[in-house]
């Protein structure tokens, strides 16, 4: 469906050369919701603006569908793009149109008749659920409102690929909610591709099939949701991770010696973490007994990635030395990963 | 109307000219006006497009544009005035007159309301530009349909205050025999002594301003959500 291929793009300004992305390949399946994640200046919106060449690579290829779109002339790229809907972190709205126009102004180049335009508008503000909002202006309208307008405007021209870059980052988290619900149910019921470009762990978390990580120009991790958070391998997904759940307070616990971290001779303090669901806490009290020693929780928490939870446990046990460790291989052996941070 | 005459003794005698300068400053203004509205659209908008990351951009345009704005706008009206005569005997075929003031005034007021338009068209948030190049809009559908469209409370501020120095460099051809406003108050208020006629000019230019300020307000108003 969209295939990039060693995909470089560099900025040259006076301050020196900014490698924004570096060498990215890159497939997304037709139908899936798949995430870029990094932090701000990863080179994000750089890579999703090279998908519809708003920003034309360097070097490399951008297939759509197996076309090297890299290679179009002006007039075929805009016809592509039509086909390609994108939305923005800042909604984009026109502000001298109404909603309904707004959409509208999408079909222009559509070659539909007036009556089959109306149709369409009308179905789209149907399908955002905005149809009482015909007449507004955008500034009438709140912010969830408006990416919904801009959703209903990317989809104008029955898009078979979504793009969006930051689409819930000005957005306060019920309405982010909101609309990533929207996009998942426009996902299900048109078959779009949705590609979500995030520095927000919970959307990645919440819809996305398979994530990116990107970190200064590169994509460093890449896989379906739950395995890329449930074993990162890169210090910018476990980054990613500590800032999404309460858990990456534990860290912080520690290196602030805090008391409820501070741990007695003989004591050692493990992080596990479980994707299976019939994972159960009696793991927990099946070790203390049977490898005699003491297993206290201090630290818990699930997060659901998709529809797959991952669990984060943090135990201090106590007891021989000999003891845990056996405790610890036990734990392995049951498919939990364990991690000793302190 | 009696208390009228009696403040501005001359005006009964003299309606019938003032009448026909006050009607020659509207054609000057008119004609001069729409002329170079449109230069300062195309102008104003062709800057915006060929600068630096522009979605036309051609630096060479931008460049010769941008320093014959520069330098047009640094002579004065009163030399354009006599620099442009054989231009304005060649285009309109005199340099006389209300016509002979046509090529002055446009090439006195279009640099001017150019980067005027320029400054209101950058106006436009470039997200917008970005949104429509994504729908897959060509820069002359941008140009019209979000550039210019979305910067009408701008473009009609602009112009209002254009149109309001344009009133004004009318007065000043008229100071050379182009008529007018300006002419009638330099040959009644100035050559003749009969300063009520001064003051008859002020207020008239004040009316046509106005007028100008009301429906440019109006516009904005109409146009800004
Ligand atoms: N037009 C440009 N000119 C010069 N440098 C640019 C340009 N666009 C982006 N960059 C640089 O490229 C790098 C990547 O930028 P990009 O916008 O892709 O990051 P991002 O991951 O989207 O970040 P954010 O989360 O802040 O949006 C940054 O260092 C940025 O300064
Ligand atoms: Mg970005």
């Amino acid at each position: 469906m969209i295939e990039l291929k060693n995909v470089t793009k560099t900025f040259n300004s006076a301050a020196g050369n900014v490698h924004a992305v570096q060498n990215v390949s890159l497939k997304i399946e037709e139908g899936e919701i798949f995430g870029i994640i990094g932090f701000s200046g990863a080179g994000k919106s750089t890579l999703v603006r090279c998908i519809n060449l708003l920003e034309k690579p360097d070097s490399g290829e951008v297939l759509i569908d197996g076309n090297d779109i890299v290679k179009l002339s002006e007039k075929e790229l805009r016809n592509v793009r039509r086909k390609m809907g994108m939305i923005f972190q800042h909604f984009n709205l026109m502000p001298s149109r109404t909603v309904y126009n707004n959409v509208g102004f999408a079909l222009r180049k559509s070659g539909l008749s007036k009556e089959e335009k109306d149709k369409k508008i009308r179905s789209l503000l149907e399908l955002v659920d905005l149809s009482d909002k015909t007449d507004s202006y955008p500034s009438q309208l709140s912010g969830g409102q408006k990416q919904r307008v801009a959703i209903a405007r990317a989809l104008a021209n029955d898009p078979k690929i979504l793009l969006c870059d930051e689409a819930t980052s000005a957005l306060d988290p019920q309405t982010t909610r909101s609309i990533l619900k929207l996009l998942e149910s426009v996902n299900k019921k048109l078959g779009i591709t949705i590609v979500i470009i995030t520095h927000q762990m919970e959307v990645v978390k919440d819809i996305c099939d398979r994530v990116a990580v990107m970190e200064n120009g590169s994509v460093v991790e890449e896989g379906r949701t739950a395995d890329v958070f449930s074993h990162p391998k890169m210090p910018v997904t476990k980054s990613f991770i500590e800032t999404a759940g309460n858990i990456g307070k534990i860290y912080e616990l520690i290196k602030e010696d805090s008391p409820l971290t501070s741990l007695k001779p003989g004591e050692k303090m493990y992080m596990l973490t479980y994707t299976s669901v019939n994972t159960k806490d009696a793991i927990i009290s099946y070790v203390s007994r049977t490898y005699n020693v003491n297993a206290s929780i201090i630290f818990g928490n699930v997060e659901v990635l998709k529809d797959i939870p991952l669990g984060k446990l943090v135990v201090v046990f106590s007891g021989d030395k000999k003891d845990i460790d056996a405790a610890v291989q036990y734990i392995e052996s049951v498919g939990i990963d364990t991690e000793e941070i302190k | 109307m009696g208390i009228i005459y009696q403040i501005f003794p001359n005006l009964e005698k003299l309606a019938p000219e003032l009448i026909k300068c006050t009607g020659q400053t509207v054609q000057m203004v008119a004609v001069s006006g729409i002329i170079s509205f449109f230069f300062g659209l195309f102008f104003g908008s062709l800057l915006i497009v060929t600068r630096k990351g522009g979605i036309l951009e051609c630096l060479p345009v931008y460049n010769i544009i941008d320093k014959a704005i520069d330098i047009l706008r640094s002579i004065p009206f009163l030399i354009l005035l006599f620099l442009l005569i054989p231009l304005s005997r060649t285009i309109v075929g005199t340099s006389l007159g209300v016509e002979g003031a046509y090529v002055p005034l446009i090439f006195g007021t279009v640099p001017f309301f150019s980067r005027q338009i320029e400054t209101a068209i950058a106006e436009v948030d470039p997200g917008l530009i970005e949104a429509s190049e994504a729908m897959g809009f060509s820069p002359i559908e941008i140009i019209f349909s979000v550039y210019l469209r979305e910067s009408i409370p701008g473009i009609a501020r602009v112009s209002m205050i254009t149109l309001i120095s344009l009133i004004g460099l009318t007065t000043m051809a008229g100071a050379v025999g182009a008529g007018g406003v300006g002419d009638f108050a330099i040959r009644y208020g100035y050559q003749l002594h009969q300063r009520d006629t001064i003051w008859i000019s002020v207020i008239i230019t004040l009316i046509m301003v106005s007028i100008v300020q009301l429906v440019g307000n109006f516009i904005i108003k109409k146009t800004k959500h």
